[in-house]
């Protein structure tokens, strides 16, 4: 495929045409991969592990060239420290994710937006023979995949978002609790959320895993709409996650709500990264490479700080 | 209502409630719409309630503040009513004057309708407001007597009856008598303690409040008032100059008006206005005996420049004797009451005149001194040509009523009669009636001739100068009898005025035509002096004598004398000593002296209003009923006069004729009526509109007050124009600057999208 029609399918214009998660994540990682070329993202060790067959978009540089010369064919050295990486997904399905998919536009949904980044790098680390592992929640922990580097893994993997239903509130401490105590090897958790919960709460979750070792990345996903507040006219705002129901002049408002959000957010990065966390936050307008990037930027820095401790 | 179109305000005010209806109904509709962050949502709701409310507020008060002022601007809003005069917070008892102007000049119009209609109208809504509690006074400046007001102190126990008569009053032909009006409301203020206020409601006119108006009488008033602790509060209405013509007067050329003689009137209209008036129509109107209504052609001013008085003058022929009237009206202006005059007439038969013959012929009245004089004036006898003489002789001088005649002729007289009088003294009792006769207005004319006794004239009847024979006479000069040397009038010594027109022009060849073989020269001692109450002797025609003199000597002299006019003419009136009787100029010359010498009558006949009405009752009509029927008839029923008897005299009076028109006063007795007319006119200086200012008022009168110009702008500006410059104009441009200003912050408070 050429490079520049797979790039599209990072627009989640185009990818919101395509029903299919577990497409629209081959698609996605196809299209990232076909673009990086130039990325400074090495993201490999030094250990030798095993070879594996090259990819296009591989770093030349690893190629076993003596295999090549052997055999002809395209060999990907792996290391150690690659294969050991297990990622941790926990994505968002409380009610407020939903926000998005009736609107009359032909845009993503939070959630759907959300699963689409997840299966994604779910899809790039399976390829890269990383092991993977999934979790859903709203107030309670909904699925749980274990990890595991089979890339079958992917299939299960999307059948757990595509099944998930978005109708309770959100509460993400106590899920974080959990989920620490249950993944005994430490690797990398990235939590992909609208983050519609108390501050407090949340980062004390998410130390939790830092606790544990493990990296920690945080994709907030907020909608456009949200971002921008673009709305005009009488509206009555009904609350997702039953948070009651507000008949306003939206424009006499926006200045109040935006300042409350950049509020949040900006609270929201301090904590995280003076807890070391890696936060992204992510428009359901934006690319999807965007949130791919982020991932491999936060996965690059652990390496680098894996490196810099040997 | 300060509206013009009250209904179209209401409606409009009715509409200012469509914002808050719209704000109401968009609450009510509004879009749908699954929302997730909530959070921060509530959080700038619950930061910005307070602000978004007031804004909300500010945003629908300006809609509503616009939708008002447009309903103003199409209500056309005149001014603001001054009800809010009336102090509504104090509990004290207060005692409440008003005195509303109905001067003359109040009758300008402003917008629809006329300041005093206005004053009115604020002044019931005034009423209106005075607590049942409080003393009240309504007094009007046209009655300011406290037996006249239109309401006298007291509490206002039936409000409604007042504000009716308030609401129908009209402006009066009257001057603006403030200070008496303000004299009645110090009387009443002395009867009361409690809270005293004062309301005047006039239009303040320049020329009321500068010096010699009635200011200079008002001041006085003022201080009472000041040193009474009364709250004055003036209430101004008047408007500016526009447009107005005043008649200043109307006034008969003619000393007097007889029947089948063209009289002559004049009517003087003066340009009040800011703007030269052009081709100002006047109509005439008759009314007499002879037909009760006669229109004459319109006169036409050319052109009056502001402030500039021009005349109209008509010509008319009354063909019987009796009253008359003739008015005038001027084109209908800004101000209807100064637009019309009266000039009421007593239309004569005839002029009479007495001739005293010096020399009388009853064998041949031809050969009599009288005989020329006579014919003169009335060639036919029957006084066809305005004249009626009656001639006496010397003898029966004693028994005359010099008051009875226009003009009274001595011809060739040599002396008055002595008489005794009541104190038992002799002396010229005639001659001293004559004298007062003349002081009053009479005219004297005196020729010479040989009877004439220079001893009685340069005595007593010269009375060294103030007597009634202006010059001192010599003996008389040239030979009547020889008829040959003669002397006639010097042509270059004809004096300037119109009695002498006959000879007067140097080309003129009347004065070689007529030969004075006779004449009595004036004696050398000079002319008199002047005084004050008798003139100089004017030198009207000279002999042309040099050939014995070395200054040609007087033939016709004058002076005025009192009242009155005195010619003397220094030869004989007959054909004794010259032969001017017979020449044609000694008809004209005769008729024009006693033109000019005829005492003026009927003059008070006219006058401005509030002058009173005084008429002495002839001999005959001493007994007779004598009523009255005013301009006011039949509102006012006739009134009936009894008037002042003196010993031969009654004098009937109206004291105060305070409307515009002709009085009709009859006498019956019997069988006999007489009727009399008078006329009265509005005083002229009420069309003067100029205003005052309120810092010049703040001058003039020497006390603080209270001041509300209760006109508008515009009215007060222009009254011609004011018909739509009302506050409309004011009103569109503040509710435009209102919706840009509600726009602006709409915007800014994010009301509307940027």
């Amino acid at each position: 495929m050429a490079k520049t029609e797979l790039q599209k399918y990072l627009d989640p214009k185009v990818l919101n045409k395509i029903r299919r998660l577990d497409l629209q994540a081959r698609l996605v990682v196809e299209g990232f991969i076909s673009g990086m070329h130039k990325s400074p993202f090495k993201g490999f060790s030094v250990e030798f592990a095993e070879h594996r067959e090259y990819v296009p978009g591989d770093d030349l540089k690893h190629l076993d060239w003596k295999v090549l010369g052997k055999t002809d064919r395209l060999y990907i050295k792996q290391y150690e420290e690659e294969t050991n990486l297990r990622a941790t997904f926990l994505v968002d399905v409380s009610e407020s994710m939903r926000y998005g998919e009736n609107a009359r536009r032909d845009q993503m949904s939070k959630y759907h937006y959300s699963a689409c980044v997840a299966a994604s790098l779910a899809q790039l680390l399976l390829g890269q023979q990383d092991s993977v592992a999934l979790a859903t929640f709203d107030e309670d922990l909904r699925s749980y995949i274990p990890h595991s580097s089979n890339p079958n893994q992917i299939k299960g993997f999307v059948h757990a978002l595509d099944v998930s239903e978005l109708k309770a509130k959100t509460s993400i401490e106590h899920i974080c609790h959990n989920l620490a105590e249950k993944i005994a090897r430490r690797g990398m958790v990235c939590l992909v959320s609208d983050l519609f919960v108390d501050i407090d709460g949340l980062i004390r979750g998410l130390q939790h895993f830092r606790h544990r070792s493990h990296e920690v990345m945080v994709l907030h996903v907020m909608d456009q709409d949200e971002l921008e507040f673009p709305f005009q006219g009488n509206t009555m705002f009904r609350g997702l996650e039953n948070t009651g129901r507000l008949t306003v002049e939206p424009r006499v408002l926006r200045e109040g709500y935006l300042e409350a959000l950049q509020k949040f957010c900006g609270e929201v990065k301090r904590r995280c990264i003076a807890a070391q966390i890696d936060y992204k936050l992510i428009s359901t307008a934006d690319h999807l490479d965007a949130a791919l990037l982020a991932f491999l930027a936060a996965r690059a820095a652990a390496g680098r700080k894996t490196g810099a401790k040997r | 209502m300060p509206f013009i179109h009250p209904a179209l305000f209401w409606g409009g005010a009715a509409a200012a409630s469509v914002p808050i209806i719209i704000h109401l109904l968009n609450r009510r509709r509004f879009k749908v719409l699954d929302w997730a962050a909530m959070k921060f949502l509530l959080e700038s709701v619950r930061k910005n309630r307070r602000r978004v409310r007031i804004e909300e507020l500010i945003l629908l008060a300006l809609r509503c503040l616009a939708i008002f002022l447009l309903a103003l601007a199409v209500g056309r809003f005149i001014g603001c009513s001054p009800t809010q005069v009336i102090p509504i917070s104090s509990k004290a008892q207060m005692t409440h004057i008003f005195i509303l102007d109905d001067s003359i000049s109040m009758g300008q119009k402003v917008a629809d309708t006329t300041a005093v209609a206005k004053a009115a109208s604020d002044l019931a809504d005034m009423l209106e407001d005075v607590p049942p509690t409080d003393k009240v006074a309504v007094l009007l400046t046209g009655r300011p007597e406290e037996s006249e007001a239109l309401f006298p102190l007291g509490f206002l126990s039936d409000p409604e009856t007042l504000i009716g008569k308030v609401k129908s009053l009209k402006p009066s032909d009257t001057t603006t008598q403030l200070h008496r009006a303000i004299e009645t409301a110090v009387e009443m203020f002395k009867e009361t303690k409690t809270g005293k206020r004062l309301y005047i409601l006039s239009d303040f006119r320049r020329h009321d409040y500068s010096s010699g108006g009635m200011i200079e009488d008002a001041r006085r008033e003022f201080r009472s008032l000041a040193d009474a602790d009364v709250e004055l509060v003036l209430m101004n209405y008047g408007a500016a100059a526009a447009g107005n013509l005043t008649v200043v007067d109307i006034q008969m050329l003619d000393k007097l008006a007889i029947a089948s003689v063209p009289i002559k009137v004049q009517l003087r209209v003066r340009n009040n206005g800011t703007e030269r008036a052009e081709n100002v129509t006047v109509k005439f109107v008759v009314r007499s005996q002879d037909s009760p209504e006669v229109a004459l052609p319109a006169r036409t001013i050319k052109s009056i420049d502001p402030g500039q008085t021009e005349s109209a003058h008509i010509a008319y022929t009354f063909s019987s004797a009796g009253p008359a009237v003739i008015e005038a009206h001027l084109p209908a202006d800004n101000l209807a009451g100064d637009n019309t005059a009266y000039l009421a007439l007593d239309v004569r038969d005839a002029r009479k005149v007495l001739i005293v013959d010096g020399e009388p012929d009853l064998s041949s009245p031809v050969n009599g001194e009288s005989f020329f004089l006579a014919f003169a004036m009335d060639p036919t006898g029957d006084g066809h040509y305005g004249n009626r003489p009656d001639v006496i002789s010397v003898d029966h001088l004693a028994e005359v009523n010099f008051n009875a005649y226009d003009v009274v002729i001595l011809a060739n007289v040599g002396e008055f009669p002595l008489s005794v009088g009541l104190d038992g003294t002799s002396g010229y009792g005639q001659l001293n009636a004559l004298s007062k006769y003349v002081r009053s207005g009479g005219g004297l004319a005196i020729f010479t001739g040989d009877r004439v006794n220079p001893t009685f004239y340069n005595g007593p009847f010269y009375d060294r100068g103030k007597g009634l024979c202006p010059i001192q006479i010599d003996a008389p000069a040239g030979d009547a009898r020889k008829k040959k040397k003669f002397v006639r009038f010097n042509p270059r010594s004809i004096a300037n005025e119109s009695v002498m027109r006959t000879f007067q022009g140097e080309r003129s060849e009347f004065t070689r035509l007529v030969r004075f073989y006779a004449y009595t020269p004036i004696m050398q001692s000079g002319l008199p002096e002047a005084s004050a109450e008798v003139g100089a002797v004017r030198i009207l025609a000279r002999f042309d004598n040099t050939d014995t003199t070395s200054q040609h000597t007087p033939a016709i002299v004058a002076r005025s004398y009192g009242r009155g006019e005195i010619m003397m003419i220094c030869t004989s009136a007959d054909k004794e000593w010259t032969d001017w009787p017979k020449d044609l100029t000694y008809l004209s010359f005769i008729n024009d002296m006693i033109e000019h010498l005829s005492r003026r009558a009927g003059r008070e006949f006219t006058a401005t209003v509030s002058r009173q009405i005084d008429y002495t009752v002839t001999a005959g009509m001493m007994a007779a009923k004598a009523t009255l029927k005013t301009p006011a008839f039949p509102v006012q029923a006739v009134i009936t006069l009894e008037g002042q008897r003196l010993d031969t005299r009654r004098i009937i009076t109206y004291k105060n004729p305070r409307h515009m028109g002709i009085y009709q006063l009859n006498m019956s007795l019997g069988d006999e009526e007489k009727t009399v007319l008078f006329a009265r006119n509005t005083d002229p200086i009420e069309g003067r509109l100029e205003r005052i200012t309120e810092k010049q008022l703040r001058g003039q009168i020497p006390m603080d007050f209270d001041y509300h110009n209760c006109l508008t702008t515009a009215d007060a500006e222009s009254a011609t124009a004011a018909k739509g410059q009302e506050y409309w104009k004011a009103a569109l441009a503040v509710m435009l600057l209102i919706l840009a200003a509600e726009v602006f912050l709409g915007q800014r408070f994010g009301h509307y999208k940027r």
